[in-house]
């Protein structure tokens, strides 16, 4: 008992605060084995049975079977043990305040009980019974599963090489599964899929105008992989060499809803930012043609600016005036706001707007059925 | 003797170490129910999958019905059976054997016409507990089936102990009668494939738990802490070389459920969790607790964060958190189905899906047999096919040309059904061969651990009482 003073200390002051004192919380504080603790919190309850509550556990065997009892009270422990066959054991599992405890409370209370599996050899000594070593797997094992599917089934692996070719998608497959098999690829950007990258990068090579980028790719990429598809492929038209790539990229896409998607996506992005990306842009194609086409997001913007300083020519009012004001448009879009001449800016930029917005659905079915024909 | 004569009559602590058992990182069948993690195609229609039944099965019973039944050799009440290839050739007054996929109308299936009809197509529908309208068995149609046609079985009484489910290839001996009606006299099974014999190397036991459904720190279970304590210090869980849990070890929260729809809110940024995250936390520190001393195989099941879909595919090991890293090696998480092999004793389980879909289609008078759900599981060996009720009533991946639920090449010496009412269990002769049957009970409702032996399969099971 002498060995045990600061563990019945222990107890008593947790039972003094209200807590519940169970054998495993004695031996993981103090290091005591499962079958001392069992024994000193047996006698400490023996000691005090007028001021708290015992539980105990009976191991036993009822018609046969054998049964591990939970018996919330010394009270109910005669009546239960009338019922077993033969008992293996008795043990005190806990302590409490005479206050009333639920089962939910005992719950709660082991949570705080867990074993720490980096020192099982510590848990060894207290009684807990030595299992298989655990042995970490290296990633690459994980592999192992999705490896050996394609050889067990003809049909799956027919599944994943007729993928690519395959021209029609109803719309039921997994697109989202593409993200999870690349994450490394997109390296923190939730952006699905390879041929995006090329795009995304040269974006954030220039970094002027990145945040609308960001808005309307996101709210796209959530929705529809295919659809950051088309957005992506259209800054490559400018360049000669990513043509063939924006064919191959169809083709594994192809769907008949994508031109109503481009359609609806310039429509979105009309609508919402129209005010402030066509008044951007605008600047830009004066200064440098160059420079503008990689800022552009989705096609429809890098189409317009091409068209834009055609427009002028054909146009009288609205592009001879922006050109003008829009020449110190270098600076952020919330200045152009707050200003008054902004205003006029931007009222006249809606109606260019529509101009291109009219321009681009014309260009647009041009520009599917260019893709349509390389399928 | 009064209770104090019990207390701690444990031997002194010394250190116990638990018996292993050999298990395999690669066998046979191990990926049969897994499924690519990319390119699943879900537009596919299901007949390839039901033809690939059909062509796999369609020999064996149709092999097994020429010994048996013959073709134009072998007379049954001074008539001759013969053979019709497809069901469309039936004649009237012959008697003949015919083999096909059974095909069972029942008022209370769902019915995606009845859906679209009520605007109710776009949500997940609420799966009825029975098939069988509340009137009775009466509006029971039987049909069998194949690429020709259909015909209506209509059997005596000696059938009533046949179970008769959408999916099942049997063969039938009858004579049509009434046009369109085919009367069964018998019905013969296809041959049931070979069961692996078993060389375990140690006697030990391998463990089955069901149903833990761990939910939060206010519905916590405390048997699962019982259960817990059971593997860590109890001398008796020595001799527990392996855990396998058989599904639904997490809770699901409580959903919105509807009369005819599980919610409406499925879709889209409206699609609201099923599980919180309290519960995922404890589930691992459920597994922290029982890796630290033994080995576990996990199933998903119905109520897991998983696919819907049979076959459910393993819990991710994200899960797991701490102890993703062992997953693989001390962590088994596995498909359910899924075939397992321990100490050289080929098992097949799943989550109980299979069994619960079957039960839906047996009348309140089948359901009275104590042994139904043995008498389930015997029939879907005898069918060869463990899910033959998929795609029709239970949620199934369309396979193309594959039907991973038919039994091809192997049957599998221990055959466990996860999350049923009661445990139940039946050593049954197949070919000579011993075969096991066990069901696992939910363990939050009967707190119950079946132990089965190594050795000689025998079973016990080890009760958790509050």
């Amino acid at each position: 008992m002498d060995e045990s003073v600061k563990e019945i200390e222990y107890i008593s002051g947790q039972l003094k605060v209200g807590e519940i004192v169970t054998y495993q919380d004695i031996s993981h504080q103090f290091g005591a084995t499962y079958k001392k603790s069992k024994v000193i919190l047996y006698n400490f309850y023996k000691s005090n049975k007028s001021n708290f509550v015992g539980q105990f556990i009976i191991n036993g065997v009822i018609e046969g079977s054998t049964v591990i009892k939970f018996i919330e009270s010394e009270k109910l422990i005669e009546e239960a043990v009338e019922k077993f066959d033969k008992i293996d054991e008795i043990y005190c599992y806990s302590v409490t305040p005479k206050t009333e405890f639920s089962l939910k409370d005992f719950a709660i209370h082991n949570q705080k009980n867990v074993i720490n599996t980096d020192n099982l050899n510590y848990y060894h000594k207290l009684g807990l019974i030595k299992g298989p070593e655990l042995v970490p797997v290296t990633s690459f094992k994980t592999s192992k599963l999705t490896v050996a599917e394609p050889t067990k089934t003809s049909t799956t692996t027919k599944e994943v090489s007729t993928k690519p070719k395959k021209e029609k998608t109803i719309g039921l497959m997994s697109n989202y599964v593409s993200r999870k098999q690349k994450p490394a690829d997109t390296a923190g950007s939730k952006r699905a899929a390879d041929p995006p990258k090329y795009q995304y990068k040269s974006r954030k090579l220039e970094n002027k105008k990145p945040e609308k980028v960001v808005v309307s790719n996101d709210l796209e990429a959530d929705e529809f992989d295919e659809f950051d598809d088309m957005e992506v492929d259209t800054p490559a038209p400018s360049v000669p060499a990513p043509k063939t790539k924006l064919s191959d990229i169809f083709n594994d896409d192809d769907d008949d809803e994508e031109d109503i998607t481009e359609g609806q996506k310039e429509e979105n992005t009309k609508i919402q930012e129209s005010e402030q990306e066509e008044a951007i842009p605008e600047p830009e194609a004066e200064t440098k043609e160059a420079s503008v086409e990689p800022q552009v997001e989705p096609e429809p913007e890098a189409e317009s600016e091409t068209q834009e300083p055609q427009e002028p020519q054909y146009d009288e009012e609205g592009y001879l005036i922006t050109y003008n004001t829009k020449k110190p448009k270098s600076k952020p879009k919330p200045k152009p706001r707050t200003t008054t001449e902004t205003k006029t800016e931007i009222k006249q930029p809606v109606k260019s707007a529509v101009k291109v917005t009219k321009d681009k659905k014309s260009k647009q079915p041009s520009v599917m059925s260019f893709f349509g024909k390389k399928k | 003797m009064g209770y104090q004569d019990y207390i701690n009559l444990s031997v002194e602590d010394e250190l116990i170490e638990r018996k292993e058992v050999s298990v395999v990182s690669e066998y046979d069948k191990q990926n049969d129910f897994s499924l690519e993690s990319s390119g699943r195609r879900y537009d596919r229609q299901f007949f390839t999958m039901y033809q690939a039944r059909l062509n796999e099965l369609k020999t064996r019973v149709d092999s097994r019905a020429m010994k048996q039944w013959g073709n134009g050799t072998i007379k049954r009440d001074n008539k001759v059976i013969s053979k019709v290839d497809k069901i469309l050739n039936i004649t009237s007054n012959q008697l003949c054997w015919v083999s096909g996929t059974i095909f069972v109308d029942l008022k209370n299936k769902l019915n995606i016409f009845n859906d679209v009809e009520k605007g109710i197509d776009d949500v997940l529908p609420q799966i009825p507990k029975s098939y069988i309208s509340s009137e009775g068995t009466d509006d029971k149609v039987i049909m069998l089936e194949d690429e020709s046609g259909r015909a209506i079985l209509h059997g005596d009484d000696k059938l009533k102990d046949q179970l008769f489910v959408t999916g099942a290839i049997v063969a039938v001996l009858g004579i049509e009668l009434q046009a369109g009606i085919f009367e069964m006299i018998e019905i013969i099974h296809p041959e049931i494939a070979p069961i692996r014999p078993m060389n375990p190397k140690s006697n030990s036991k391998i463990a089955f738990v069901s149903g833990l459904e761990i939910s939060d720190s206010v519905n916590y279970d405390f048997k699962i802490d019982l259960l817990k304590e059971f593997f860590q210090n109890n001398p008796k869980s020595k001799d527990i070389s392996h855990l396998v849990i058989a599904g639904n070890s997490i809770k699901e929260t409580d959903q919105d459920i509807g009369e005819e729809y599980v919610s409406n809110n499925n879709y889209g940024s409206k699609n609201i969790s099923k599980f919180n995250d309290k519960s995922l936390k404890l589930f691992e520190v459920f597994i922290n607790e029982i890796i630290s001393n033994c080995n576990i195989s996990i199933m998903p099941g119905p109520s897991d964060p998983t696919d819907i879909c049979l076959p459910q595919q393993p819990l991710h090991r994200s899960f797991f958190v701490n102890n993703k890293n062992y997953v693989g090696n001390n962590i088994r998480s596995l498909t359910n189905p899924s075939w397992l092999e321990i100490d050289s004793i080929r098992m097949l389980g799943t989550s109980g899906q299979n069994i619960d879909d079957i039960v839906k289609y047996l009348s309140p008078e089948d359901l009275q047999n104590k042994d139904i759900l043995l008498k389930i599981m015997k029939s879907t060996i005898n069918w060869q096919n463990i899910a033959p009720t998929a795609p029709d009533t239970l949620y199934c991946y369309p396979f193309e040309n594959n039907d991973p639920f038919t039994l091809t090449n192997e049957t599998p010496k221990v055959y466990f059904i996860g999350n049923q009412n009661e445990f139940k269990s039946e050593l049954v002769n197949v070919n000579n061969e011993n075969m096991l049957l066990l069901t696992i009970p939910k363990f939050n409702q009967c707190g119950q651990l079946v132990l089965l032996d190594t050795v000689d399969l025998s079973v016990e099971i080890i009760k958790f009482e509050t």
